[in-house]
């Protein structure tokens, strides 16, 4: 049973898929299958609304996701009404969604579902920590990697990737971008004292000293950092940006002349948008990146159709990406 | 005020926003009486943990209002407004059986037991709510059937006939068990029907309980005091304003309490700048509305004649929008309380230095005659002013300002409150202050404008 025993050792996990049709909603049910008979009592939201029956975007039939009996799931209130399953309402949360509030609900019987959750990080973290009360060993969140979404998955302890056909039709593209992605996942977190100072931390441009004191700027965006230049290391060369990382911010600091002690760091992965060639051009000149959190990858998964009906061979696939990400890769068709 | 009382429950906040501004001796002293019994059972000892533990489970009282409002236009409810109402009830019989030995709280909260019972056939006590089998054996049966049908639909080959006949079996079970349970929410909610009114009780005695604790509270902790409002008689003791107070305090800095009688008729209250004018005519506004919504007041001793409005003109006041200076809307507001005495209204009326935009002549023509118009109205009138030689008859109170021997000290503008005397005395009006330079001088104003200042008062006074 693969991969199924490390996921066991998080309190909470997420899904997220590098692109829409890479085999999430497959790997969440393969692993909710496993659950099944296991003495783990879980929970399942995602970020924001998810779970639509069809994909809206490309019109393929999306596997809608299978749940158990005994297992909690999140829900907003106009799904709730509309579900088929038979499940217990255990509370409705305070938090609102566009279709009402969230209802946290126990299956009684299997059948699928719709899931929800709170669309920003605060009030997921929230979220999860609540279902203590409700003696959750395991909440996996669906879900998604996103310059809209504010939300990040990152801030669970564990995290599985799905990649495949549909983010490329090229092995080695695809490859070369999901080892990308591993790579980011992979950053350094910052030392503890920092990260609990950071973690409060919801915008702007901080420089941190060599005594791990915060300094903001006051640098509305990155993109003011060329004006300010002359403010901007003012306090040493360590940097925090709270927000969204691009190829103007990474760039920027290339250029620099003492780009080699530059470090940057930023609240999680997925707060990196810059492209590969430019995030690795800065790498290579010596700068540094941490993250505020670091989620472990417990898993890749591929899936090797895409919706458009590029079919890649499977073994091929696993074997390139194994060898490049120096982990275990799976099929999630073949598990 | 409101702002700082600590309610736990957002159904308390709304049904506070919404309380009237009571205008009968009967309903102000009720209220009252109610925070009075609640204080003196916060002085009880064994109580202060039942309050403790009530405060927490009102925390988690939902505001059922819009659910209660469709069980009484008869609605079927659905599944989540059902858990709503169940969990509400199981807290509401918490809170109940907590408040036992506080006698007049626990008499105000109804009985919901019958409640609980409909929505918890199973009796586990538990606020969580699902359609279940234990409400009807049918469903239990039809249940069990359909998940006999699902566990062979999965062996079942895709498309395959027997599959189709099977999916159609359970696709008519499931009509069939949406029937049951629709049935069940109807039964459910037309029980409920019956014991809305039991419900809509609760609702808002919960909702006060949480209003009176947090007045309570406020009541202990900022030294608030019970207003007798059964004469007709305005009196503090020891009145102060509780938000200047507690910065001064925290300041390390002396407060000075006032006390004030009002009278029937104008009061005319002079004193240098800087006297506490403009806070004492806040504190008298803020005492009289805070009485009025039910709340204690901030003073050592209170008696407080009820009106039906309080009328209030402060400082500045421009519109430039409607295109009024700062005098035509004082004006405009004063007409509007001068036709409103008129009516023989009882009127609170504080005006905050009354016509002192425009030039002293005619401001001083303007005070005069406001103040003897509100004189001879039904009105409790207080009037600030910085002029002399008014011609009314009316009551006079004037701040003592600085103190008789501050003039050794070094006095500065971070410690000029200490060397002012509050306190208010009878004055016959004709002298007003004339400390205004003084205190120019203090706050560092430029010797240019002082000495020049005095050159002229010299002039003026050469020239009488």
């Amino acid at each position: 049973m693969p991969f199924i025993n490390d996921v066991l050792t998080f309190k909470s996990l997420s899904i997220v898929g590098l692109e829409k049709n890479t085999g999430k909603t497959e790997t969440l049910n393969y692993i909710l299958g496993r659950l099944k008979n296991m003495d783990t009592r879980i929970a399942l939201t995602s970020i924001g609304i998810d779970g639509e029956s069809t994909d809206i975007v490309t019109n393929t039939k999306k596997p809608e996701i299978r749940i158990y009996p005994g297992m909690i799931y999140i829900s907003a209130e106009q799904h709730y009404l509309q579900k088929r399953i038979i499940s217990e309402i255990l509370d409705v949360s305070k938090i609102h969604t566009a279709l009402g509030r969230l209802v946290i609900a126990k299956a009684i019987n299997s059948d699928k579902v719709l899931l929800s959750g709170p669309a920003d990080t605060q009030n997921l973290k929230a979220l999860i920590s609540d279902m203590e009360k409700f003696n959750v060993d395991l909440t996996i969140v669906d879900g998604a990697l996103s310059r809209l979404s504010l939300a990040s998955p990152a801030i669970t302890e564990g995290m599985i990737l799905t990649t495949g056909a549909a983010y490329s039709a090229n092995i080695p593209v695809l490859v070369r971008k999901t080892k990308y992605v591993y790579d980011l996942i992979n950053l350094p977190e910052v030392e503890p004292e920092l990260k609990q100072k950071l973690d409060c931390v919801e915008s702007g441009i901080i420089a941190i000293d060599t005594d791990n004191n915060l300094h903001d700027l006051n640098i509305k965006s990155v993109f003011m950092l060329k004006e300010a230049k002359d403010r901007a290391f003012s306090f040493g060369t360590r940097l925090f940006v709270a927000g969204a990382t691009s190829n103007y911010l990474f760039e920027f600091l290339r250029m620099q002349k003492n780009v080699d002690t530059i470090e940057l760091v930023v609240k999680d992965f997925s707060r990196i948008f810059a492209t590969p060639e430019v995030y690795y051009s800065f790498i290579k000149k010596g700068g540094k990146v941490k993250v505020v959190n670091q989620t472990k990858l417990a898993a890749v998964c591929i899936n090797p159709i895409s919706p458009q009906g590029y079919n890649l061979s499977s073994d091929e696939l696993k074997e390139s990406m194994q060898e490049a990400l120096q982990i275990p890769v799976y099929d999630v068709k073949k598990i | 005020m409101i702002d700082r009382l600590d309610l736990k429950s957002s159904l308390a906040h709304r049904m506070l926003l919404a309380s009237p501004f009571l205008i009968s001796t009967k309903d102000v002293s009720y209220q009252l009486q109610q925070i009075n019994r609640t204080v003196n059972e916060f002085k009880i000892e064994d109580n202060k943990s039942t309050f403790e533990k009530v405060s927490i489970k009102i925390s988690d009282i939902r505001d059922i209002f819009g659910t209660i409002k469709n069980i009484q236009n008869r609605l079927t409810l659905n599944d989540i407004e059902l858990f709503e109402v169940k969990s509400f009830a199981l807290l509401s019989e918490d809170i109940r059986e907590l408040l036992k030995p506080i006698q007049f709280l626990w008499e105000q909260l109804p009985n919901l037991a019958q409640v609980v019972e409909i929505l918890d056939p199973e009796g586990a006590r538990i606020p969580s709510f699902y359609i279940s089998n234990s409400f009807s054996p049918e469903l239990g049966k039809l249940r069990k059937k359909l998940f006999g049908l699902e566990f062979l639909l999965e062996d079942a080959e895709d498309n395959s006939a027997s599959s189709k006949e099977l999916q159609q079996q359970s696709d008519e079970l499931r009509n069939k068990i949406t029937e049951v349970e629709d049935k069940i929410r109807q039964d459910l909610s037309d029980k409920l029907y019956r014991l809305d009114s039991e419900l809509d009780k609760a609702l808002i005695a919960i909702g006060n309980i949480d209003i009176l604790i947090a007045k309570a509270k406020q009541a202990i902790s900022e030294k608030l005091v019970i207003p007798d409002v059964e004469g007709d008689v305005t009196s503090y003791q020891g009145l102060f304003y509780p938000q200047l107070k507690a910065t001064l305090e925290h300041d390390k800095k002396r407060y000075q309490p006032i006390d004030i009688d009002i009278y029937k008729g104008t009061c005319l209250i002079t004193g240098a700048n800087m006297a506490g004018k403009t806070v004492l005519l806040k504190t008298l506004a803020l005492s009289q509305a805070l009485c009025q919504y039910g709340f204690f007041v901030p003073a050592t001793d209170a008696k407080i004649a009820l009106v039906e409005q309080i009328l209030f003109s402060i400082a500045d006041e421009q519109s430039e929008l409607s295109g009024l200076s700062s005098y035509a809307s004082e004006m405009l507001k004063v007409n509007r309380i001068v036709q409103l005495g008129k009516k023989q209204k009882r009127i609170l009326v504080l005006i905050d230095e009354l016509a002192r935009t425009t030039n002293p002549t005619e401001g001083r023509a303007i005070v005069s005659a406001v103040a003897n118009i509100l004189d001879n109205c039904n009105v409790r009138a207080v009037i600030t002013t910085h002029y002399s030689g008014l011609s009314t008859q009316c009551r006079k109170l004037r701040v003592k300002g600085f103190m008789e021997n501050s003039n050794d000290a070094v006095i500065t503008i971070k410690n000029i409150g200490d060397y002012i005397d509050y306190s208010l005395i009878e004055d016959d009006g004709i002298n007003v202050p004339h400390e205004a330079l003084k205190i120019a001088q203090i706050l560092g104003i430029d010797n240019d404008i002082l000495s020049e200042a005095e050159k002229h008062l010299e002039m003026d006074k050469n020239k009488n």
